[in-house]
């Protein structure tokens, strides 16, 4: 995000391209952002009523194309059927769909803690080996073959 | 010693190697070259070719990178052409010139 620019809408997930190239606005953005749009939207009724929630999507719009209106428009329809009045309004004002869809800013501080043991393990482990310099390997060095795709990911960024 | 404890530079996963062999390359370790130098004339997608061409640009190896990217005209799809052309700072080659 801080790449393309926290103006660009780019850093959004709805990229306006305005006649460039399509793959300039490609990069992980869409992938974590919108996972992570899902995320707060599942933590607003947790992890069971979301996944409820998921099911119906799922039978309202198959076979069809959708978009992110489309989303909106199920997600409403699926609060309003399954929560009281005060609770859909509360919902619905919180999922705030312009600020995760059109809004280029990173999400609110402390929205998100996506930190594992296994993630903190992969990024301490690589620190170590950046203090030690070359010198020498940390003594438990050999976690690493036991790390999925992802906690190596962690493990290299790190670097 | 991290590629002497898990041959990293050997590993399949392109996720392992769109942030390895950037690493190697701006280091100038001399086996993320080759690695280097085989994955991008391998496959063409450039959410990995970038990352590649971006290390040798913004660390001084602009004239390997317009040579590997030279080697590999006529098999990157046009799209990859322009985005790693802009990567290089240079012009993609015409559409007549581009062998399809």
């Amino acid at each position: 995000m801080v790449a393309n620019g926290l103006n660009s809408t780019y850093s959004s997930i709805h990229p306006v391209l305005q006649g460039d190239n399509p793959d300039n606005s490609f990069s992980e953005l869409p992938y974590e952002k919108g996972f992570q749009t899902l995320t707060y939207l599942e933590s607003l009724v947790g992890d069971d009523q979301f996944r409820l929630f998921l099911r119906f999507w799922v039978q309202e719009r198959f076979l069809t194309s959708v978009t992110y209106v489309d989303l909106i428009e199920t997600w409403g329809k699926w609060v309003g059927l399954n929560y009281s009045a005060s609770e859909v309004n509360s919902i619905l004002a919180m999922s705030n769909w312009n600020t995760w869809i059109f809004e280029s800013a990173l999400p609110p501080a402390g929205t998100f803690d996506f930190s594992t043991p296994e993630s903190d393990d992969a990024r301490q482990l690589a620190l170590d080996f950046i203090a030690l310099g070359g010198a020498s390997s940390p003594s438990n060095y050999l976690d690493y073959n036991g790390f999925y795709s992802n906690l190596k990911v962690i493990f290299h960024s790190t670097l | 010693m991290i590629d002497a404890d898990y041959n990293v530079t050997a590993d399949p996963d392109p996720e392992v190697k769109q942030r390895w062999l950037p690493i190697g390359l701006t280091k100038n370790y001399d086996p993320a070259f080759e690695a280097a130098h085989t994955w991008v004339s391998t496959m063409g997608r450039c959410k990995y070719l970038t990352s590649i061409y971006a290390a040798l640009q913004n660390s001084g190896k602009h004239d390997l990178g317009v040579q590997w990217y030279n080697e590999n005209i006529d098999f990157y799809h046009p799209v990859a052409l322009s985005t790693e052309a802009r990567v290089l700072n240079i012009s993609p080659p015409t559409e007549q010139a581009v062998v399809l």
